[in-house]
């Protein structure tokens, strides 16, 4: 069963992403800030994380370069998944830090973000063209 | 009467008319000395004319009274030429001297003399006169043409000219008068072989005289062309006085008028010197007043002068300003290649630059700057001056930000609890959390689609606010417009379906257009929308045409339709018209957004036409790759963006 971690500091969210992960067979473990993410990283050893951008202490952007730095968390992908900006600058900067995808929470239902999932650990690795999903938020 | 007596009272008299000539030189004209000559030689030829012959080696050397006459008007005739009137009447003494030597001489050597009062008077005789005067005013116009011909041979010395023109006239008087009255008789060759040569003589005596004449006198050749008839000179020396002190009165008057026509000019050109000089100081107190500052310079970009709010806005006090380079008040924090396009739009290319910078004030302080600057053309079209207009925009920039930063957070902080809003309704309908009640199935979805608009909302407002900020970014690529629409139509099918419409959409030939994706994603899914939106039966076709350097593509469908006095609303920011009951309102900024996204990638939006029941048709263009639309919007775009960026760094250096 694929691991995934969930990082987001707005617990209603975190719970309703758990659930609808659990619910479609994902073991998932949570953070609520980018330290607690790293921390977990290493410990639960996740499949896939899903990095919420905004968050106090250290923020999406700073988690994804951590786990860049370091060899074992390097190959994992990563999907940011939040509710700033969405602007091409802010996709651009986080597919440069090597994420798979940035999905805008306000775009994509629980359902479509399971979808993305299954198709990240189904094998693929990014979509072509990548801005092409973000936009479905606009 | 002894010939030579006679001949002796003949100079006398002619010394005398001469005499009295010149006593009354001013108001005597040439013409009746003309006239006196000619009466003179006819009745002097009648009374006393009797030849003197000498006949030497077979030779009859002729000579009559009628030389001495001929011998003064010719002198007389060239001196005029050469001098004028007064140095003719002068110019006859001479002439008559040397005539009278010449006749003396001749007669002391005489060996025959040739009466001819022999020859009665008689038809002969008056032919004979006849000739002598025709022979006389030929000479005078030939004598007079071939001296206009000869001044003009500079190279000749005068004394050959006057030589040459004195035989020349000789050798006419002597063939004209020699054949007129000798033709036909034995001695007509030896007259005029013998005359030829007594002539020459006569002009060796008479052509050193002349130059003589003119050295001692210091009268100096006159110059230029005398046109012919001038010879005759109809006018006295007084009436010559009196006609040039008229040519120099009439001058003067002219240069009078001219001096006062001058002067009204200078006067008008006062007058509006003076309205110039009040316009420049109210102009002056304008510029005083601006709350902008302004600044005009030399073609150089120094500095002439400075209003006071260049010292306001910059520190700089007028006096270290005026002489300096305009962009030393500026701080110079751009980079080096703002300055030069800067100063290649208003040098170079003499266009108007318009454009916004970060200054820095002379205590160091920054400042955001909305800055004009025009040339001055000379007439030349040449530069002359700049005029720069420079105003502090800070607050509004800060403000800008402040509504940027607003916008931002407050997307951020209302999306996520609509995310979970949304997010937990369709989870809680798809029966994540268990069978859902039968009874609750409507409420939750009307509360789906209350989150779906707010979301679409927030959505809207952002990119409203993001086109308005000029912050929107754009990739442009090269894409084939015909799978973009294949692909949104395939997300919107199932509402397709679901109403029961019919759908049409052809694409004959790729259709290679340069956009951006996303935007396309986003204009294409509003346009579809909104035609699935406001139409319950029929169909929706979308149709693709090539048309100049565009792309059209054309929505039609057969819904609602809008009304002709709506159709200039439809594009305004939340404008929304009377849509049919029962159905949900938009945001009203769909298709505000949409005409944005196009124009700016060089196309357009709009409609193409509507009929209120019966559908409408709303168009949308795209400029197709490689075309010059294309590259023109793609130049705007780049350029925006290294702007913004700019303004980002220098921003972030400020903070």
């Amino acid at each position: 069963m694929a691991k995934i971690l969930l990082v987001d500091d707005d617990p209603l969210l975190v719970r309703m992403y758990q659930k609808k992960m659990e619910n479609d067979g994902y073991e998932v473990e949570t953070a609520n800030d980018g330290n607690m993410a790293l921390d977990k990283v290493t410990k639960f050893k996740p499949d896939l994380i899903l990095l919420d951008i905004m968050m106090p202490n250290m923020n999406g952007y700073e988690v994804l370069m951590q786990l860049k730095k370091v060899k074992a968390t390097a190959k994992i992908p990563v999907i940011l998944l939040t509710n700033v900006g969405s602007s091409d600058e802010d996709v651009e900067k986080g597919m440069e830090l090597g994420a798979v995808a940035y999905l805008v929470k306000a775009g994509n239902r629980p359902s479509a973000i399971v979808s993305k999932v299954k198709e990240i650990l189904g094998g693929y690795v990014r979509e072509v063209p990548k801005v092409k999903s973000t936009i479905k938020g606009e | 009467m002894s010939p030579i007596i006679v001949l002796l009272l003949s100079t006398v008299f002619l010394w005398l008319l001469i005499f009295v000539l010149y006593t009354q030189k001013l108001k005597v004209t040439l013409i009746p000395l003309y006239v006196l000559m000619g009466i003179s030689i006819v009745v002097a030829n009648y009374l006393v004319d009797q030849g003197f012959v000498i006949s030497l080696f077979n030779l009859h050397f002729f000579v009559g009274s009628v030389t001495f006459f001929t011998t003064c008007l010719l002198t007389e005739l060239l001196l005029y030429l050469l001098e004028g009137p007064r140095a003719a009447r002068i110019g006859l003494f001479i002439a008559v001297g040397s005539a009278a030597l010449y006749s003396i001489g001749i007669a002391v050597l005489s060996q025959e003399i040739f009466d001819s009062r022999v020859i009665p008077f008689g038809l002969e005789q008056i032919r004979g006169h006849f000739w002598s005067i025709i022979a006389l005013i030929l000479d005078m116009v030939f004598v007079a043409m071939l001296w206009e011909m000869l001044i003009k041979v500079k190279i000749l010395p005068r004394v050959i000219r006057i030589f040459i023109v004195i035989y020349c006239a000789f050798m006419i008087d002597t063939f004209v008068f020699g054949a007129g009255f000798f033709y036909g008789k034995d001695i007509f060759w030896s007259v005029i072989q013998g005359n030829m040569i007594t002539r020459f003589i006569l002009a060796v005596i008479m052509t050193p005289m002349v130059e003589i004449f003119m050295k001692v006198g210091k009268h100096r050749e006159r110059v230029g062309n005398k046109r012919i008839w001038e010879i005759l000179n109809f006018k006295t020396d007084l009436e010559r006085k009196i006609s040039s002190l008229e040519e120099v009165i009439a001058e003067k008057n002219k240069a009078e008028k001219e001096l006062k026509s001058k002067s009204e000019e200078l006067e008008k050109a006062n007058a509006k010197l003076v309205h110039l000089l009040e316009d420049i100081k109210i102009f002056k107190a304008a510029t005083e007043a601006a709350a902008d500052q302004i600044v005009f310079t030399d073609a150089d970009g120094k500095v002439i002068y400075a209003n006071k709010t260049m010292e306001l806005l910059t520190g700089y006090k007028r006096m270290e300003a005026l002489g300096g380079k305009a962009g030393k008040l500026w701080g110079g924090l751009m980079s080096r290649e703002f300055y030069e396009h800067m100063w290649e739009t208003i040098k170079t290319k003499k266009h108007p630059y318009k454009g916004e910078l970060i200054n820095q004030r002379k205590d160091g302080e920054k400042y955001d700057a909305s800055l004009t600057i025009s040339p001055v053309l000379n007439d030349k079209e040449e530069v002359s001056n700049f005029i720069a207009i420079e105003r502090d925009v800070t607050r509004e920039k800060q403000l800008d930000r402040m509504k940027d930063e607003f916008l931002s957070i407050a997307s951020h902080e209302l999306r996520t609890p609509l995310t979970a809003i949304d997010g937990l309704v369709a989870m809680i309908r798809s029966g994540d959390y268990g069978e859902v009640n039968k009874n609750l199935e409507q409420p939750l979805e009307d509360i789906n689609t209350s989150s779906e608009r707010l979301i679409s909302l927030v959505n809207d407002l952002l990119s409203v606010s993001r086109i308005e900020a000029g912050r929107q970014k754009y990739v442009l690529i090269d894409m084939d417009i015909c799978k973009e629409i294949d692909s949104v139509t395939n997300l919107l099918g199932v509402i397709i379906k679901k109403k029961n419409l019919k759908f049409e959409f052809k694409c004959e030939e790729k259709v290679i257009v340069q956009a951006d994706i996303a935007k396309v994603q986003q204009v294409l899914n509003n346009m579809l929308g909104n035609s699935l939106k406001f139409t319950d039966k029929g169909m929706i076709s979308v149709t693709i045409k090539k048309k100049a350097e565009q792309a059209l593509i054309l929505i039609k469908d057969t819904g609602f339709g809008i009304k002709p006095e709506d159709a200039d609303k439809l594009f305004k920011k939340f404008q929304q018209l009377e849509s049919g009951k029962g159905r949900p309102p938009g945001t009203g900024l769909g298709l505000y957004i949409s005409k944005q996204l196009c124009k700016k990638m060089g196309g357009d939006l709009w409609l193409e036409e509507s009929k209120l029941g019966e559908g409408s048709t709303f168009a949308f263009s795209l400029p197709l790759s490689a075309s010059k639309a294309a590259e023109k919007a793609k130049k705007i775009i780049e350029k925006e963006g290294s702007n913004s960026l700019e303004q980002k760094n220098s921003l972030e250096r400020n903070d």
